[in-house]
């Protein structure tokens, strides 16, 4: 039992590391953050610092140009970009516990039914269930996806971020669950009882 | 060479024990089989061909020559591995006097002056029941070895394929080899109380002819009553072997052996089986295909007998040592493993182990032979480890099916099912009687006691259920504090991970694994 389980947790961590660090190094810059988000830090500096020394023109508060102010803007941004990755990160470690729980729930079922498991339907007995804890994988995962977009859970990450990435990293992080899931239990489920699982 | 003759019914039925045992693996190499009835249609005759042309079908797809879907060897699985043949190549029975209508005197013919001592032995022209001259042997001897006698003793030099083959085995010991010649038959009935010293007797006679002094062993199984049926009613037929005469007689013809083994060497070892109490069957017929008897258990001990008689070290050659051993058990009222007689050094478990091997493996066989038997069912299972593991993936379905194979096992795990399901319902049929071998009325369809001539139906095959509580339950535990048998999960897990590819041919491979995980120890 604690054989399968750490076989499980062997497979869904490996998954689940290298989809944090494809997440990890394709976000924290200044440029994954949303136009709107952007368009917010650099409003200000908008008809600011326009002019020069030489010739006139319009100076911020402090006196700098607006080159001053978009630099200023774009290492705010970059901070909050950082911000953001970190929700992101944060959000993503809680979210593959569900494949990691269900999926060593499985590990251990399927163990214990080998012992006593006798018959080709018996093999295949655990089938409905590898199913229903891939549905509440997905669901767990939409649900991540919601509280990331629409809640301040996470600090809304994902609504601050481009849309390809606000949508892209949740639907990333399905698609590696179920891989995590689905490799986890091939390797943790006993010979006898793959016919518990698809493929 | 190895010989088992079966005389009248219940030597039939001895002779069917035999070849039981021989498809579990308990058997010489080669064994020839023969029966000696008048009664051709005699049930118990019949059934036992049957049983032997099903065991002689499913070695030949198994171990023969052709095909390749093979078991070889014995050391994993020693099922069907004894090669028989009958004695004389075609049906391997003997029937004294073939003619229809056949009565003593047409085997004498006229007689001139032996007629008074003929009239004298033989009655005739009285009451039909005490008719023994012209008394039609189509159905046997009716319950009186000294018409038997005389008639086999009269036929016996007529030249038959059986008796050629016999001399030819006796003679066959110049070159060395040695022969065994077992006969089996009762020392109540017709046939058999006639058939069984008289046909010793002939051999014994024909190997002083031949001069041949060693490597031909005689031995004996000579059945004490061992069952009862209530007397026929009046308006019957009244020329029937009555049970209350049966013990009258049996008592008699001990009397004749004692006085004949005393002053002649005919058997070397002499096996005497019965029991107590008698089994009751519920009706009674004469002859012919009617008079086809449930099996019962002391059939079996005589077959461990011919078992043992075959295969012990021999019996010192020199003239006059007779060996006679007697059947008994701990418990009237009991028969547990321990109670069967040892055929080794391993005392009665050997036994145990093999019986319930098989038992076994009859259940797992019917439970997972199901899930092959056509396309739809395979295509359900073809993607499982067990399947894979058994290389049964590589299999030629279409064009080289052991469908065939299959099916020739089937019917000889179905006969070896009936034979217990028969022994084990007459056993439990007395509720003071305690009975600790084995359990197979779940996988048949019910013993009828009203008609004990009509065999039990076995089950197709298994529900999963069913499956895995008749393989934990079929066979008894030899010792009450023997280990637990491996169960149906084990077996499982030994088709999934053991292969025996290397071993067998084809689905051979398969039923070797079967068998193998069937084992009443661990493996």
């Amino acid at each position: 039992m604690a054989t399968a389980a750490a076989k499980y947790l062997g497979i869904w961590f490996l998954v689940m590391v290298i989809g944090a660090g494809l997440i990890y190094f394709s976000t924290g810059s200044s440029s994954t953050m949303s136009p709107a988000v952007k368009a917010q830090y650099e409003e200000n500096c908008v008809g600011t610092g326009s002019g020069s020394a030489s010739g006139g023109g319009f100076f911020d508060d402090n006196g700098g140009s607006s080159a001053d102010c978009y630099d200023a803007a774009e290492r705010a941004l970059t901070v909050e970009a950082e911000q953001a990755r970190g929700n992101t990160m944060y959000w993503y470690f809680l979210g593959s516990l569900v494949p990691l729980a269900l999926g060593v729930i499985f590990a251990v079922q399927v163990t214990l039914a080998e012992a006593s498991a006798a018959t080709p339907s018996a093999f295949s007995g655990l089938k409905p269930k590898w199913w229903l804890y891939w549905g509440l994988i997905t669901v767990g995962g939409i649900i991540f996806a919601v509280l990331a977009h629409f809640t301040g859970s996470f600090d809304a990450w994902a609504a601050k971020m481009t849309v390809a990435r606000g949508w892209g990293i949740p639907i990333a992080f399905v698609i590696l669950s179920w891989v995590a899931y689905w490799g986890g239990t091939k390797w943790a489920t006993p010979e006898k009882m793959q016919p518990s699982l698809p493929l | 060479m190895d010989i088992i003759i079966g005389v009248g019914g219940t030597g039939a039925k001895v002779v069917e024990a035999a070849v039981q045992l021989a498809t579990i693996g308990i058997g010489p190499t080669e064994l020839r089989v023969g029966f000696v009835d008048q009664d051709k249609s005699n049930g118990n005759l019949n059934r036992a061909q049957y049983a032997l042309s099903n065991y002689i079908e499913a070695r030949s797809a198994w171990r023969g020559p052709e095909g390749s879907h093979k078991l070889h060897g014995s050391e994993d699985c020693p099922i069907l591995r004894t090669n028989i043949e009958t004695i004389d190549g075609g049906s391997g029975l003997w029937v004294p006097d073939e003619r229809s209508g056949s009565t003593l005197s047409s085997i004498f013919g006229a007689m001139q002056e032996d007629n008074y001592l003929f009239d004298a032995l033989f009655e005739t022209g009285k009451v039909e029941k005490d008719e023994e001259q012209d008394m039609p042997l189509d159905e046997g001897y009716r319950g009186r070895p000294h018409l038997g006698a005389a008639a086999i003793s009269a036929r016996a030099n007529s030249g038959s394929g059986f008796w050629d083959a016999i001399t030819e085995a006796i003679k066959s010991v110049g070159s060395g080899s040695r022969v065994n010649i077992m006969i089996a038959g009762s020392v109540f009935g017709g046939t058999g109380a006639a058939g069984f010293p008289t046909l010793a007797r002939i051999i014994r006679d024909r190997l002083r002819e031949e001069k041949i002094s060693s490597n031909v062993h005689i031995g004996g199984v000579l059945m004490l009553p061992y069952f009862g049926f209530p007397d026929p009613d009046e308006d019957e037929n009244q020329n029937v072997a009555r049970a209350n005469e049966q013990l009258m007689q049996s008592r008699g013809a001990l009397r004749h052996y004692e006085n004949m083994l005393s002053s002649q060497h005919i058997f070397d070892q002499l096996y005497l089986i019965g029991w107590s109490p008698f089994f009751v069957m519920d009706y009674h017929q004469p002859g012919a295909g009617d008079q086809r008897n449930p099996a019962l258990l002391p059939e079996m001990l005589a077959a461990t007998a011919v078992h043992k008689f075959f295969t012990a070290p021999a019996a010192p050659d020199a003239e006059g040592v007779q060996q006679i051993n007697v059947s008994a058990r701990a418990n009237e009222r009991a028969l547990s493993w321990p109670d069967i007689p040892a055929m080794g050094t391993n005392g009665s478990r050997e036994f145990h182990e093999k019986f319930g091997q098989f038992l076994r493996f009859a259940a797992a066989f019917k439970y997972w032979k199901a899930h092959l038997d056509d396309d739809s069912s395979r295509k359900a299972v073809h993607k499982q480890a067990w399947y894979k593991a058994q290389g049964l993936d590589q299999l030629d379905w279409q064009n080289n099916s052991p469908s065939e194979n299959i099916t020739r096992l089937d019917l000889v795990v179905d006969d070896f099912i009936r034979w217990c399901a028969a022994m084990e319902a007459y056993a439990r049929k007395d509720a003071n009687f305690t009975f600790n071998l084995w359990n197979v009325m779940g996988m048949v369809k019910g013993v009828d006691f009203k008609r004990p001539n009509q065999d039990a139906e076995v089950a197709i095959s298994l529900s999963d259920d069913d499956y895995a509580q008749f393989f934990e339950s079929v066979v008894s535990k030899h010792g009450t504090s023997d280990d637990p048998m491996p169960d149906s999960a084990e077996l499982a897990d030994g088709l999934t991970e053991d292969s025996f590819e290397d071993e067998h041919d084809g689905m051979g491979s398969m039923i070797a694994a079967l068998y193998t995980y069937s084992s009443v120890k661990e493996v």
